[in-house]
């Protein structure tokens, strides 16, 4: 499935795609956090057959529900199999890191890696899918998403190691933070 | 007349104001427009008092502050050079053009200039809520007019800042326009300096203390003072506002510092269209009724074929170019500050030029989809003969006929 993406200055982005039964979909994130969907029976219409509207925390749980979250329809074997080409981990970014204290775009983390960071742990605080302006500062702990090649790059750039894999995704406990 | 104590005028009108905006999005009518109306029909027995200038410079000046928080350096350049060719020529048609007709009517450069500033710019707010409303978002074009209107939103504070640059002078003489050229300048360089080596290491400083409640003081502050320094140096308050939105948008919060300011900027903004409609002062009359009516006949063709050619450019296809063209002729928010500034005699013909082209406007972009695909039927009509000449000499020679 392809996913185009433009930017709608002033309002937010906007996503389409086209699903395998043939229906064109349109997601647009609003600046002020609602989402819309628009449904297309023909991508060229001038309006859409339906369109949705959703706060964002509405969004939210309706993403974790479509994630399979809850119940996952996904046999096991497929599972292991999407879970060894693609896997999620935990870097600490150590003080002498390239990282710390430079911005996620300068320090061009996608382009030199490959891998995505999902999500970054400072202190308490969590921050989701962060902003490539977003400033990493050392002692972070970034949640990162790509081939075992491509996490093992930014690992390097972190100057740690990899924490450890968690099955449910939970973040790592700060005892089990550096210990090589 | 009976005194009426300050607070009681305070709050019967942002009530009153309240009841308009309210009223207005319940219509689907502009509040911009509902405002400037409501101005200019309680002209007749309303004092102008101090709050009303105060709120609205305050309004205007918050506004292009908030534009600019959205456009750090690097997405403003990233847009512009996606965009400048269809931009230039919508300044081509829409600024020079209009500036060409004033002067033909025989208007001083200066007042032409200032006719060409009203004409230029579309209406930003106006076009995101209608094609918000109309479920228009989906479609390929909107990503132009959106790219049009910043474009439109970086040269409006520009042209702002020339008009109130020569006012202070006696129109201009090379040495004036030089000045004004190295303070607009400086200005934009200092912007860009606190920006990208102070406000960028700030960052940290913004993030920790985003939801103190000093905060409101510092982004406001920083947006006044800033718009104040560039009315000293004898530049626009507006381009001041928006290079301070600029800079506070490199410590890559600005979501965070804009719901800090957007507050303020909506209690203050309706007063700046109600004391612009309270100017205009119908009973004086146009001065030069054909001047007018060529001036909203070339608004809405100037723009039509301007934006139709430019999205050409930018690689729409005809359809949806035609349908950008027709979301785009209705003036609004931008117009009525740069009429403001005008002298009264000329402000109520910015205020029927506003109110003309944004009735036209509406209802073009109402009518869009449909234009448009009476637009795309006919020119297929026109060029099926033609096609199948081409195609037919190209299976002749043996070449693919692509399929359209």
């Amino acid at each position: 499935m392809k996913v185009k993406t433009a930017d709608l200055p002033g309002i937010g982005k906007r996503y389409s795609l086209d699903l395998a039964e043939g229906d064109h979909l349109v997601i647009i994130l609003h600046q002020n956090g609602y989402r819309e969907i628009y449904h297309f029976t023909d991508p060229d219409a001038d309006e859409p057959d339906w369109t949705v509207k959703m706060t964002d925390e509405e969004a939210r749980q309706i993403g974790a529900i479509l994630m399979g979250a809850d119940y996952q329809p996904v046999s096991d074997d497929r599972m292991e199999m999407l879970l060894k080409s693609i896997r999620i981990e935990w870097l600490q970014v150590k003080p002498d890191s390239e990282l710390a204290n430079r911005r996620i775009i300068d320090s061009q983390i996608r382009t030199r890696t490959g891998a995505t960071i999902i999500a970054i742990q400072r202190g308490d605080q969590m921050i989701g899918s962060p902003d490539a302006q977003e400033t990493i500062l050392p002692g972070d702990v970034l949640m990162v998403v790509g081939s075992r090649m491509q996490t093992k790059g930014l690992d390097q750039m972190c100057h740690s190691c990899i924490l450890h894999m968690p099955e449910r995704g939970s973040p790592p406990s700060p005892s089990s933070v550096g210990s090589s | 007349m009976i005194e009426l104590p300050f607070l009681l005028i305070t709050g019967l009108m942002l009530c009153a104001f309240f009841t308009v905006g309210y009223a207005s999005q319940r219509l689907r009518f502009p509040s911009v427009l509902a405002y400037i109306l409501i101005g200019a029909a309680v002209s007749f027995w309303f004092a102008k008092n101090p709050l009303l200038h105060l709120a609205s410079e305050v309004g205007i000046v918050l506004m292009f502050f908030v534009l600019g928080l959205e456009f750090p350096l690097a997405r403003m350049v990233a847009i512009s050079k996606k965009i400048w060719p269809s931009g230039l020529l919508d300044v081509l048609f829409n600024f020079c053009g209009t500036f060409a007709i004033a002067w033909s009517f025989g208007c001083d450069p200066m007042t032409a200039f200032m006719v060409g500033s009203v004409a230029y710019a579309t209406s930003s707010s106006m076009s995101a809520k209608m094609l918000d409303e109309q479920k228009r978002l989906a479609h390929p074009e909107t990503e132009f007019i959106l790219a049009l209107l910043i474009f439109e939103d970086l040269v409006a504070p520009i042209l702002v800042s020339v008009m109130a640059g020569a006012d202070v002078g006696e129109g201009f003489t090379p040495i004036t326009l030089l000045v004004l050229l190295l303070k607009l300048v400086g200005l934009t360089a200092g912007a860009m300096a606190f920006g990208l080596y102070g406000f960028r290491r700030a960052a940290s400083f913004v993030e920790r203390h985003i939801d103190d409640d000093f905060m409101p003081l510092f982004s406001v502050g920083i947006a006044l003072g800033y718009a104040g320094l560039a009315v000293f140096l004898g530049l626009s308050e507006i381009l001041g506002a928006f290079l301070a939105g600029m800079m506070l948008s490199e410590t890559g919060r600005s979501r965070e510092l804009e719901h800090l300011s957007l507050p303020v900027r909506d209690l203050c903004l309706p007063f700046f269209f109600f004391g612009f409609g309270m100017s205009i002062r119908f009973e004086e009359g146009i001065s030069d009724l054909g001047l007018m009516l060529m001036l909203i006949l070339w608004a809405v063709m100037g723009k039509l074929v301007s934006v139709y050619v430019g999205g050409i450019l930018f690689g729409l296809r005809p359809k949806h170019a035609c349908r950008a063209a027709c979301s785009m002729v209705h003036r609004g928010e931008f117009s009525a500050v740069i009429a403001s500034l005008a002298p009264p005699s000329w402000r109520v013909f910015g205020g029927i030029y506003i109110l003309a082209t944004a009735g036209i406007g509406i209802l073009l972009f109402g009518k869009a989809p449909s234009i448009a695909n009476w637009f795309d039927g006919q020119r297929k009509r026109l060029n099926t003969p033609k096609r199948s000449e081409r195609s037919s000499k190209s299976m002749i020679r043996g070449g693919n006929v692509s399929k359209e």
